[in-house]
Parts: structure tokens; C-alpha cells; sequence
């Protein structure tokens, strides 16, 4: 449980780092860079929404770290077997089906635009190493 | 084990399946397309089917006739530690790939490729719909 508390401090500090250092890189890259328009509404786009997620993180983890009864459930949530297993045959479940579909995508578009069928073979194949590359690392981790 | 070499015979003949048609579609592919470059690119996918088909059902045409490779795929198959492996890597895989797909995406659009951005995008929203849905099914399943 301590260590568990540990982790949701660390969650927060990183959060908050996150969102000190974000506003300050907007700021330095717009005044700086002097940057167009299109690019400041895109960092602003970016900006705006990992500020959204670590706020969010922040004050939902916050009253965790304060009331004890709260952070046991969110202690049970978070090492629940059960949500552990539904994720891991989640995500397998969905690597089969995507390089599928954008393989079947891929052959479709094959009759309209190249550049979207490279596109989507790129996909397969980065999806294929990443999860080789993972693969090796937990087969030398675990 | 007899529930396995009966699964490995299914896994056998649907390659031979897929193997026969994908041969046998050549022909009509380039009729149908009328020999231009569509023609050539279907073909393409119709031997990469053929390659792997073929590997596949050579190497599971091994194992079932010989009894050392059927124990050790049955092993490999089987044993706990591959399929945690397994599981986990997925799980890893698939949160990177969205990330570098969303990055991806963001990095077409700045450099003004906007067949790329939007595939990649596209791509990035319908793993995560998938994700999702696939979670709500192994909820209800598990």
C-alpha cells in the first residue's frame, strides 16, 4: 500500500512537472521561433490537451493521496486480476484485428491513392516491430 | 494434447486454403484489372499470402508428422511464460504504437502531407475504438 501511495505522489509531482514545463515550452517556442499561425494553433491544440489530461490526473489523484478509505479502492481497482487479464486479451484481441483491417484497407486503397496504401503498410510493419521489439525486451526482463 | 494436434490439423488445412486461393486468384486478378498496375500490386499481396500460407503449412505438416516438433510447438505454445509474454507485450505494443501514430500524424500535418496525417489519424482513432469495444466484450466475456 506504501509503495502504491508512493506511485500516486510520484503521479502527481509528474503531472505538475509536466504542466510547468509545457507552458513553459509553448511560450519559449512562440517567442522565440516566432512561429506561424497554422504551428501556434497546433502547439496550442497540443498544448491545451495534455494541460487537460494533468489537471484532470491532478485532482483525481490528489483527494486519493488524502483519504485513506478512497485510496483502497483505488488501490483494489488499480491491482484487480480480473481488469488486468480484460486489458492484456484486450489488447491482443485488437493488434490482430488492426494489422488486418489495415491490411484489407491497405489492398482497398490500393485502387484509389498510393500514398495512403504506403501509409498503411508503414503502420503494419511498425506496429510488427514494435511488438517484436517488446517481445525481446520481456522475454530478457521477465 | 489430442485437443492440440486437432487444432494444429484445422490451422493446416485453412493454410492450404488460403494458399490454393491465393494462387489460383492470380489469374483472374489480371483479367478483371486488365493488366494494369492494380493488377501488379493485388498480385503482390496475393504471393505474400502464398509465402506465408505455404511456410506455415510446411512447418505445421512437420510438427504433425513428426513427434519431437509437435512436443516442442505444443511447449512452445502452451507454456505460461510465452503466453504472459505474449500478453504483456501486446499490451505494451499497442499504447506505443497509438502514441507514434498520433505523433506520426501531427509531424504529416506539419510538413503539409495531408493524405498521410489524415490516415494516420484515422488509423490512431479506430485502434482506440476497437481497443474499447474489445474491452467491453472481454468485460461481458471474463
Amino acid at each position: 500500500m506504501e509503495q502504491f501511495r508512493k506511485k500516486l505522489r510520484r503521479r502527481v509531482l509528474l503531472s505538475v512537472i509536466f504542466c510547468l514545463s509545457g507552458l513553459f515550452i509553448y511560450v519559449a517556442l512562440i517567442r522565440i521561433t516566432g512561429a506561424p499561425e497554422y504551428t501556434k494553433g497546433i502547439l496550442f491544440g497540443v498544448l491545451s490537451g495534455s494541460l487537460t489530461v494533468s489537471v484532470f490526473n491532478i485532482f483525481r489523484l490528489m483527494p486519493l493521496l488524502q483519504d485513506e478509505e478512497k485510496l483502497k479502492k483505488a488501490y483494489i481497482a488499480e491491482t484487480d486480476e480480473r481488469n488486468t487479464l480484460i486489458q492484456k486479451e484486450s489488447a491482443r484481441t485488437v493488434l490482430s484485428i488492426s494489422i488486418m483491417t489495415a491490411a484489407l484497407a491497405a489492398i482497398a486503397a490500393s485502387f484509389f491513392n498510393p500514398v495512403i496504401t504506403l501509409t498503411l503498410s508503414a503502420n503494419i510493419i511498425l506496429i510488427g516491430i514494435v511488438s517484436i521489439a517488446v517481445t525481446a525486451y520481456y522475454n530478457k526482463k521477465l | 494434447m489430442e485437443v492440440y494436434r486437432k487444432k494444429l490439423e484445422k490451422q493446416k488445412k485453412i493454410c492450404g486454403w488460403i494458399s490454393l486461393i491465393s494462387f489460383f486468384s492470380i489469374i483472374p486478378i489480371f483479367i478483371i484489372c486488365h493488366f494494369n498496375e492494380h493488377a501488379v500490386s493485388l498480385i503482390h499481396v496475393a504471393l505474400v499470402a502464398l509465402v506465408i500460407s505455404l511456410i506455415t503449412h510446411s512447418s505445421l505438416k512437420k510438427a504433425l508428422k513428426n513427434d519431437e516438433a509437435f512436443k516442442k510447438m505444443y511447449v512452445r505454445d502452451t507454456d505460461e511464460r510465452n503466453i504472459q509474454i505474449g500478453k504483456m507485450a501486446a499490451n505494451s505494443a499497442l499504447f506505443i504504437s497509438i502514441g507514434i501514430f498520433i505523433a506520426a500524424a501531427e509531424a504529416a500535418r506539419w510538413m503539409n502531407y495531408r493524405a498521410v496525417s489524415l490516415t494516420l489519424s484515422l488509423a490512431a482513432i479506430m485502434v482506440t475504438i476497437i481497443y474499447m469495444l474489445s474491452m467491453a466484450y472481454f468485460r461481458k466475456k471474463l
